[in-house]
């Protein structure tokens, strides 16, 4: 959740996030990678006046959006893509394995004075275990993105409004879109590019294809 | 002209935001219901609830005790009829006294309710209880009373403020959350109610809802924590009626009940095998006073004495009061002469020989202790506390 | 008035914003609590201020959830994890025995996002030429990950050292456990 404030905090600062090639000695295979593409962790939440609530219909559709769109404009790309399984039974270790990438992700934007830094977490890996991935699915690298929206309601906007008038303060506007797009090399396990991008909405097609474009003209995937 | 403006704008937000308040009656569910429409608060709870129970499947915290599993559900399936096939149980590891059944069909036992119920009646009555409130859709129910409040809250609170009665903000607060708790109040006198006659509808006993309470309410009483005691419900902001309230409610509708007699005995056989673990859970929380109860509510079938008796000791050995530590020793010794004497029995008598500096009987113990449990991962630390005690080899 | 309370405030908002994750050099690190310790290279160090679950501080090599190394004194009648109005903690006592520990730090770590904690592998140590407590963890994180840990404990004056170690057992585990004996054994009081 951090690192999403963390990405709107920069792109409110007008702050780009570009990504960058992170392991640069990595060699690139002979042949084109072959690249599975997992389910999109994407959440969009609805602020009201009554409440947050994360929307079960925008968060499948932006989850729909963004994977099939990963999908295809990485095949575009001239690569061969493998949809990861939601549906098949996950061995324990799989299982772990994904687990572990859950805190990884988090700590992958955290900074670590030793290390450098904004982005100098981001050599860290989901180490050897990761090789499961690619026998199962007969890939050599995956790619994870991970999506947090809230969207405000007009109730909300007027309300802000009405509390600027009362008291001369109007809070600041809640609505936050960010986008992560992660490759993960299946052989050493390690994150080889990591980018984020804020704006866009992943509910509309249009901008979802943009969201995965932006993130895919800054991580080089090969 | 902007002033009008900014008064049109607070209107319209006004009318905007009050019709998004929801309806908190909700029809009964139907067997198989789910939400096509995927834009309603409904399904959005609905996904939030799937989620919730993927991660509590992949969290490691349920019970895998095929046996234990297969009679709770079995339970729940006596309950709930035709709803059965739209419920699937997860007996969590945890010893808060709960259990619930989310609108998705996650229904959740804590194992800090399998400890306390001492019969299959009284967790039938549980089971009936939050089955209401999953039947009823009590929880979408009370999620609309609760976004209702927010809104009246926060939008009448504005106005307020706007029309220079900001200081009258809270209270308007205070009547919408407690409309949202009395709500919630009335719901769970509802699910006690119908929950009780689901249960003796399947054959169980009418008087188990109010025992299950009154057991419940002794052991709040006697906790060592404000917090603690004051979760005897009631109140104006409270989501729960006052337990004995809803005790005097029981008690009254069971009079015209059937109630059969109840077995402790088969109860008490399904969760033995881990009786010696939701102990620790409770006695490592430190609620001394509230353990006691419960400890000493468990030993009055007679059974289970070695297990029970060993989490006596070490309550009064974390308690550490005066005369509690000879009181302990007293209790370990006694729970030694049962046959389920867990070994730990003898290190804990081991340990306060060994705090009085009484060496050789210390030593005897620990001896004990490793012949009882040969394997025990604090072996090497036993046979050096040993060798330190009698400057001999174990 | 006004004038020094703004300015109070302001001092209280500067210091508050000062303490930040640190870095830790290879070398003796002087802990927050009694000890030294010696780090074979660079760590990043939280200090106590900033840790919303624990006392003490603690430092890491990848983040507090891939690896982190607790070094904290416990005083008497202290506690490991941060105190929470209404929750009773886990607590430290003067003079507490070898099993007491066990259970302090294992119920301690359940209360910050672990369960099914366990010690094994217990056994008494040589530590700065005192006798400490060696025991090590599996658990389980929140999530569902398998973690393992490592502990060092040694009664010192009226405290309780602790280095705590704890990470996924996937990889990260593995990665640090022999560097982290190295910083056990290195723990030093100084001149007593």
């Amino acid at each position: 959740m951090r690192r999403f404030f963390c990405a709107a905090l920069m792109g409110a600062l007008g702050m780009g996030v570009s990504g960058q090639a992170l392991a640069e000695d990595t060699e690139a295979p002979a042949d084109p990678a072959r690249y599975l593409i997992m389910e999109p962790n994407a959440q969009v939440i609805f602020i009201t006046t009554g409440g947050a609530e994360l929307r079960a219909d925008w968060t499948a559709a932006a989850t729909e959006n963004l994977w099939s769109h990963m999908d295809d404009q990485v095949g575009t790309a001239g690569y061969d893509t493998v949809l990861f399984d939601t549906e098949a039974e996950q061995d324990d270790a799989l299982e772990q394995l994904l687990l572990l990438y859950e805190l990884v992700a988090i700590s992958a934007d955290s900074v670590m004075p030793h290390k450098g830094g904004f982005r100098a977490n981001q050599e860290i890996t989901l180490g050897q275990t990761a090789s499961l991935l690619a026998e199962a699915y007969d890939v050599d690298r995956a790619i994870f993105v991970d999506h947090y929206s809230q969207i405000e309601s007009g109730g909300v906007f007027l309300t802000q409004v009405m509390i600027g008038t009362a008291t001369g303060y109007t809070p600041p506007s809640q609505n936050i879109r960010a986008t992560t797009g992660t490759v993960i090399d299946l052989e050493s396990g390690d994150i080889l590019e990591r980018n984020s991008v804020v704006m866009g909405d992943p509910r509309d097609l249009n901008e979802s294809a943009g969201i995965i474009s932006r993130i895919l003209r800054d991580l080089p995937l090969e | 002209m902007i002033r009008r403006l900014m008064t049109l704008g607070a209107a319209a937000g006004f009318a905007i935001s009050l019709s998004a308040c929801a309806s908190t009656n909700m029809e009964a569910r139907v067997v198989g219901d789910r939400p096509m429409d995927l834009s309603t608060t409904e399904a959005s709870l609905w996904y939030q609830t799937d989620q919730a129970e993927e991660r509590l499947r992949a969290s490691g915290r349920t019970v895998e005790d095929p046996a234990l599993n297969a009679f709770v559900h079995g339970l729940i399936c006596e309950i709930s009829g035709p709803f059965c096939a739209d419920l699937r149980l997860y007996v969590v590891d945890t010893p808060d006294f709960n259990a619930s059944m989310a609108p998705n069909g996650m229904a959740v036992v804590n194992t800090g309710l399998l400890i306390r119920a001492e019969t299959v009646d009284e967790l039938a009555f549980v089971l009936g209880h939050e089955f209401v409130h999953f039947e009823e859709n009590h929880f979408l129910e009370r999620h609309a009373a609760i976004r209702n409040a927010n809104i009246t809250s926060s939008i009448l609170g504005s106005a307020l403020a706007a029309a220079g009665g900001g200081a009258f903000t809270s209270l308007t607060s205070l009547a919408a959350y407690s409309g949202a708790a009395n709500f919630s109040q009335d719901q769970e006198s509802e699910a006690d109610s119908k929950g009780l006659d689901y249960a003796v509808a399947a054959g169980y006993s009418a008087t188990a809802g109010a025992e299950i309470w009154s057991h419940f309410l002794a052991e709040l009483s006697a906790s060592d924590l404000d917090a603690v005691r004051n979760r005897r419900g009631g109140g104006i902001l409270g989501t729960h009626p006052h337990i004995e309230r809803r005790i005097e409610d029981l008690t009254a509708q069971a009079e015209t009940l059937p109630s059969p007699e109840q077995d402790q005995a088969s109860y008490r056989a399904l969760i033995r095998p881990h009786l010696h673990t939701w102990l620790a859970d409770h006695v490592v929380r430190q609620d001394h006073g509230a353990t006691l109860v419960l400890i000493d509510r468990l030993s009055e079938q007679g059974t289970d004495l070695g297990v029970l008796l060993n989490a006596r000791g070490r309550v009064l050995v974390l308690r550490g009061d005066e005369g509690d530590t000879e009181e302990a020793l007293e209790t370990f010794q006694t729970a030694a002469t049962h046959d389920d004497a867990p070994a730990d029995v003898w290190r804990s008598m081991a340990e306060i020989h060994r705090q009085a500096g009484r060496h050789a009987d210390a030593a005897a113990a620990f001896q004990s202790y490793l012949d009882r449990a040969p394997d025990a991962r604090d072996r090497a630390l036993i046979e050096s506390l040993i060798i330190d005690l009698t400057g001999t080899s174990s | 008035m006004k004038q020094y309370l703004a300015l109070a405030l302001a001092a209280i908002s500067v210091s508050a914003c000062a303490v930040v994750p640190q870095t830790a050099p290879a070398g003796i690190l002087e802990t927050e609590g009694d000890f030294s310790v010696t780090l074979e290279r660079d760590w990043s160090r939280w200090p106590s201020q900033i840790n919303a679950d624990t006392t003490g501080e603690f430092i890491t090599q990848d983040g507090v959830l891939l690896n982190r190394v607790h070094l904290v004194s416990i005083p008497d009648e202290g506690s490991l994890v941060r105190p929470r109005r209404g929750v009773e903690m886990p607590i430290y006592s003067e003079g507490a025995s070898e099993f007491e520990v066990i259970e302090f730090v294992t119920s301690s770590l359940e209360m910050i996002g672990y369960h099914d904690v366990e010690a094994a592998d217990i056994r008494p140590v040589d530590l700065d030429d005192q006798r400490g407590l060696r025991f090590a963890l599996t658990g389980v994180w929140q999530n569902g990950l398998r973690v393992r840990g490592d502990v060092a404990t040694l009664p010192h004056d009226d405290q309780l050292d602790v280095v705590l170690f704890m990470a996924p057992e996937l990889h990260y585990y593995d990665a640090l456990s022999a560097e982290v004996d190295g910083i056990i054994a290195s723990i030093n009081h100084g001149a007593d």
